[in-house]
């Protein structure tokens, strides 16, 4: 039972036999597969990783340090206090999402990002990490009085704003990385049509600059901008401790 | 007077986008003759700049005229003119608005990399890369009407009931009214980058990296109107269906066309701010720079619900 389209992907519904034809108990295979995919590049990658530390000299060592340092350094501008306690969860979100993002460049494989299910349960691990964090930081009670600021009327709004994060963050990842896939697959849908206009595309090096510009280079973007958004909402948690 | 439509909008795409371009490097000119004044020894850099800023600009009214000429050669007659009319208004509106708009604000770029340049002549090489990324980005709403303007064209022979004029005359209107917005905050944002770097030109380092994260999160509302717009023409209507299915369409497209509107322009105020800052002292460019992304993303956060109450009007049908 797998029925294809460009808005939607491969589906799959295993238990339609068995009367379950709710969306439901609908499989994405395309994000099933992309992310296991993901998941398993990156295991290998962190044990390659584990291994080359181990040497004394190498340029893949040069590399990994060189990545980590990238990130402690952004985590360090971005956070007043205690700012490498927040190492793994920042470093992880970037990893995996421009893992994800870029996934594309492979053929046949296409990015788990582009499914809003993917994006939304990275904006709920975001939230309740960083509500998490909050509540830990400041106490449950000094958590729940930071909502009455001013006067107790504002509790509504705050509600509303601290919720608002989710929605912002799963939103702007799913709505990018889709309008990118979409737009490399009408280009790809143009130009299978004459073989010209193939040959054209491929030595002229406009194959190379669509899928480089919505593969890789629109995907770093927004892993970016995901983190950053992540780190934001962090900071604003830390911040009045400092100032008393 | 419907009729009379499809025959007009043949010239209209053209016209408009000739309109803008046309505004657009008349500025460009006098700032960068008003710059020559300033530092006349410059004026082979300035020269450089002026010739690659009139040219992007140029762009804007080219794809006008690809879609003018595809309508001129198209010989092909519909199947009713009456409706097939309200697809070429939408036509018209995907690529006469936002290359109306695309025109006048690619040239804001180049008038103030024209002016930097003036003050920093031993440094135009790198005010003319980054005002080259600044104008390229700036036409992709552009790009998104031109791409929707093609699609409707390649379904206008099929109209032959009202729910199709209104759905391609609704996808117009999404990416249309959509890339007003962005394209605004676009320029206004790439405007005060060329700015920022002739104040103090080591804090290029900074505002580079800077100009990509806030290119990407202003543009955002743009890149959704072109999800509505290609949603609202995968849309299938049966033939038989009362007139309220298009209206539903038109409602969607509005929803998400206004939406951005404002957003775009906040996002651009709020973006040249932050980099006028930057330009004044790098060395607070952490702080600036987390509170600029925050606030873009709040303001940002309206388009969304823009956006989900659109997707929610489309799959009522």
């Amino acid at each position: 039972m797998e029925n294809n389209n460009i808005l939607t992907g491969h589906q799959w519904q295993p238990l339609l036999r068995y009367g379950f034809d709710h969306p439901f108990w609908t499989l994405h295979t395309d994000t099933l597969i992309g992310t296991a995919l993901v998941t398993t590049i990156i295991i290998i990658f962190s044990l390659y990783a584990h291994h080359v530390l181990q040497r004394k000299k190498s340029i893949s060592k040069f590399i990994i340090i060189q990545y980590v340092k990238g990130l402690q350094n952004l985590l360090q501008q971005s956070l007043h206090s205690a700012p490498l306690e927040h190492l793994a969860i920042i470093g992880s979100f970037f990893t995996f999402i421009v893992c994800c993002n870029t996934i594309s460049l492979i053929p046949y494989i296409e990015e788990p990002t582009k499914d809003l299910n993917t994006t939304l349960a990275l904006g709920f691990i975001s939230f309740f990490y960083v509500q998490g964090y909050a509540i830990k930081h400041s106490g449950l009670l000094g958590y729940l009085s930071e909502f009455t600021q001013p006067f107790i009327l504002m509790l509504p709004l705050h509600v509303i704003g601290t919720l608002t994060s989710i929605i912002s963050l799963s939103f702007r990842l799913f709505g990018n990385i889709f309008g990118g896939y979409i737009i490399a697959h009408l280009y790809l849908n143009l130009i299978e049509f004459s073989p010209i206009t193939q040959i054209f595309g491929l030595l002229s090096g406009f194959n190379l600059l669509v899928s480089l510009f919505f593969g890789f280079f629109e995907g770093v973007i927004q892993a970016f901008v995901f983190t950053m958004l992540t780190l934001t909402y962090l900071s604003m948690k830390i911040v009045p401790e400092e100032e008393s | 007077m419907i009729e009379m439509m499809y025959i007009l909008s043949t010239a209209i795409p053209v016209t408009m986008t000739a309109l803008g371009a046309g505004i657009g490097q008349g500025l460009i000119g006098f700032k960068a003759i008003e710059a020559m004044k300033i530092q006349p020894t410059a004026s082979t850099e300035i020269n450089r700049a002026l010739t690659i800023g009139l040219s992007l600009t140029e762009t804007a009214s080219i794809f006008g005229l690809v879609i003018s000429i595809i309508l001129n050669f198209d010989t092909t007659i519909p199947q009713n003119y009456n409706y097939a009319a309200y697809g070429r208004l939408g036509l018209t509106i995907a690529i006469g608005l936002s290359g109306f708009m695309a025109g006048i604000v690619s040239s804001l770029p180049a008038q103030a990399a024209c002016l930097s340049i003036a003050r920093q002549p031993f440094f135009s090489n790198k005010i003319m890369q980054l005002m080259l990324i600044t104008q390229t980005v700036i036409m992709t709403p552009h790009i998104f009407g031109f791409v929707i303007a093609l699609f409707i064209n390649t379904q206008i022979q099929l109209v032959n009931n009202i729910n199709d004029g209104l759905k391609l005359l609704a996808a117009g209107l999404s990416i249309g009214l959509g890339s007003i917005g962005p394209s605004i905050g676009l320029s206004l944002f790439a405007k005060a980058a060329c700015t920022a770097i002739s104040i103090n030109r080591k804090s290029y380092a900074k505002i580079l990296p800077f100009t990509f994260i806030s290119e990407a999160i202003i543009e955002t509302p743009a890149i959704f109107s072109f999800l509505i717009s290609l949603l609202i023409l995968h849309v299938h209507i049966p033939s038989d269906a009362p007139i309220i299915y298009g209206i539903t369409l038109i409602a969607a497209a509005l929803c998400m066309g206004l939406s951005t509107l404002i957003t775009g322009i906040s996002t651009g105020i709020t973006g040249s701010a932050a980099c006028i800052h930057i330009g004044n002292n790098p060395e607070h460019y952490s702080k600036i720079s987390n509170i600029c992304f925050l606030a873009l993303a709040m303001i940002d956060t309206f388009a969304i619900y823009g956006f989900i109450i659109a997707i929610i009007l489309l799959y009522t049908i």
